[in-house]
């Protein structure tokens, strides 16, 4: 009877989740709100003598683990890889770039197409979520792609895709969530996310390559222009000058973590300094920049450690009424070996995505099932990266993907929804070819940091 | 439209207008502390490699600023109405109801959500300051008792935050009612 109560109360509390969630009210606080409606009526239960394992009392967990939070050098780089983006976006060097890729870029087949991944990955830190990712590049790259005549398929397929891509590639801040709460280090993960990333940027490469060589009106090149007919030297040379800065700093930072010189944190730091230095350089950086950048930085580290809290209080509820036996019962209860629960988890997972962003489910969901499968004698690592690329996969998947919701909402009005699901199917497959590629060969995963440091 | 109700219906967007502009006022100084960071980050750095020794109230000055930096930019974020949303029904809701639903949230969940943690942390920030706590590590900070503070101060501001943006809405309510 007890242990039934306590079970009715744990779905009760998902359900109550859910309809707040979708109330549109801020996640966070539904996080936080409900953990503590159930955690009073605990304690209503308590005083009308139905004995449930949960009540107010538990409460005061909340601040011990928010102080945890709090003193975590783990989470140190987050904030400075969100200002590092902040800095490269806001200081116009992240339009600069766009601009000389499309000079030199759109002058090959398909070259455009390749200039806004390229993009997506290195502004990617700065957004944060899913859908700020998005949008960024939706209201950078979109444009330009449809002023070439690109196909309107092909143009909001890649920029959705690249937009996710982003999140995966280090340094993701993505990444560093997961390792706090994985308990995996900051640096091993980003090493680990290394080839899967780089695997997944080769297939899109290779598709938009094809598509643009087999079908030429698809994805145009670049009418030459006065400026480009000058010489060839000239746009080659704005080009080097305006990508090796960005590239550089991404080399740094996971060069830097790479042979150990510096900690992830300090790695972040590094990595801060230089879009400033760049931005200094350019002369674009000023005391308003400055302030810009801060509070953008401010705002995206806290709507993230807002869920944070939020989560906090719900899963120091949700572990009282014994919601993680539940899960756990529910899990090993599946009639399958090791790894059926880890096809499972990850379909539950890319279901969840269509809902919630990555940081929710880095929150709640992954304390849950993570020691499960490491009691399971699954590598973390690799199951960690799993989740990471099936998450960015659900982001993209018609007809609810994250992605394609928020690129709806910049892309200009000829854009229609049946352009966004035409165009992302083929990204979709590829993502599929590319989670394949991770679950059948682990080493993609694991290799680099055994080699690393 | 009575004269009584316009006359709640100012002091509700007045207490909220306040509340914004305490949040948004001390949410952008405290975004001062990412350069800030940065710096400590790099010196650290240097100091190592250039000197041969690291220091450990700088490493332990990098938690404080990070902590001190995202607690007290909660309030600022919602005062922005930054904090994430699913926005999957609410774009098909009502402005009634979107003040409906953000008035309950205030009132049920977040605000009685601070005031519980603003009450225990103010007992975790009394615990340190009354025996004058500081770093474990005898070369670190002193005065662990400060970024304890702030987390107490973080959670009140959001509950004055919570009130603000309940009155707010609030006054959508009562004016909508009447018209």
């Amino acid at each position: 009877m007890e242990l039934e109560l306590n079970f009715v109360f744990v779905l009760l509390m998902f359900a109550t989740f859910v309809v707040g969630l979708f109330s549109g009210y801020p996640v966070a606080w539904v996080l936080a709100g409900v953990g503590l409606l159930f955690a009073f009526a605990g304690e209503v239960a308590n005083g009308l003598g139905f004995y449930v394992d949960a009540d107010l009392s538990y409460l005061g967990f909340v601040v011990d683990r928010i102080y945890g939070t709090m003193s975590s050098y783990n989470l140190v780089p987050l904030p400075l890889f969100i200002f590092m983006g902040h800095m490269l976006d806001k200081s116009g060097i992240a339009v600069e770039l766009l601009r000389s890729l499309q000079r030199v870029l759109g002058r090959i087949p398909g070259g455009l197409a390749l200039g806004v991944t390229f993009l997506g990955v290195i502004l990617a830190a700065s957004t944060g979520i899913i859908g700020a990712s998005v949008v960024l590049l939706g209201t950078l790259a979109l444009p330009a792609m449809l002023q070439d005549r690109y196909q309107p398929e092909l143009a909001v397929g890649t920029v959705a895709s690249a937009g996710c891509l982003g999140i995966l590639l280090p340094p993701s801040i993505m990444l560093v969530l997961m390792a706090d709460r994985m308990q995996l280090s900051v640096g091993d993960l980003f090493l680990a996310a290394v080839f899967p990333g780089l695997l997944l940027a080769g297939l899109y490469t290779a598709y938009i390559a094809v598509i643009a060589l087999a079908r030429p009106h698809l994805a145009p090149r670049m009418p030459a222009q006065p400026e480009t007919a000058r010489g060839g030297a000239l746009p080659l040379f704005g080009l080097l000058r305006d990508l090796i800065p960005p590239l550089g700093l991404v080399f740094a930072v996971l060069g830097s973590i790479f042979f150990g010189i510096v900690s992830p944190s300090e790695a972040a730091g590094v990595g801060a300094l230089g879009a400033t230095l760049l931005a200094l350089a350019r002369g674009r950086l000023d005391l308003a920049t400055l302030r810009e950048v801060s509070r953008t930085t401010a705002r995206t580290t806290s709507f993230i450690f807002a869920i944070f809290l939020g989560a906090t209080c719900f899963s120091v509820v949700l572990r009282g009424l014994g919601g993680d036996d539940v899960i756990e019962a529910a899990v090993v209860g599946l009639p399958f070996e090791a790894t059926g629960i880890v096809l499972s988890l990850m379909l539950l997972v890319f279901v969840l995505g269509f809902f919630l962003d990555w940081i929710e489910i880095t929150l709640i969901v992954l304390p849950l099932v993570g020691p499960i499968v490491a009691a399971l004698g699954v590598d973390l690592l690799w199951f960690t990266m799993l989740i990471a690329v099936c998450l960015q996969t659900s982001f993209l998947t018609p007809p609810v993907g994250f992605a394609l919701f928020y690129l709806k909402g910049v892309a200009p009005p000829e854009i229609e929804v049946g352009h966004l699901y035409r165009g992302i199917i083929p990204f979709v497959i590829l993502q599929l070819l590319g989670l394949a590629a991770v679950f059948a060969w682990p080493e993609l995963v694991t290799w680099l940091p055994e080699v690393a440091y | 439209m009575g004269l009584d109700r316009v006359r709640a219906v100012s002091a509700l967007r007045r207490f909220a207008d306040s509340a914004d502009a305490i949040s948004i006022r001390i949410g952008t100084a405290a975004s001062w502390v990412y350069p800030v960071l940065m710096v400590v980050l790099i010196t650290n750095v240097v100091l190592r490699y250039g000197f041969g020794r690291g220091f450990i109230e700088l490493e332990e000055l990098q938690w404080h600023l990070f902590a001190a930096g995202f607690l007290l930019a909660f309030s600022y974020t919602y005062a922005v109405d930054q904090h994430v949303r699913v926005d999957l029904l609410r774009a098909r809701f009502s402005t009634r109801t979107r003040a409906w639903i953000e008035f309950l949230g205030c009132v049920a969940l977040l605000f009685p959500f601070c005031v519980i943690v603003a009450f225990d942390s103010w007992g975790f920030f009394w615990a340190s300051f009354s025996i004058g706590e500081r770093s474990a590590n005898p070369s670190g900070l002193p005065a662990r008792y400060l970024i304890k503070g702030v987390l107490f101060a973080a959670m009140l501001l959001l509950a004055v935050q919570s009130l603000g943006v309940a009155s707010r809405n609030l006054a959508i309510l009562l004016r909508r009612e009447a018209d």
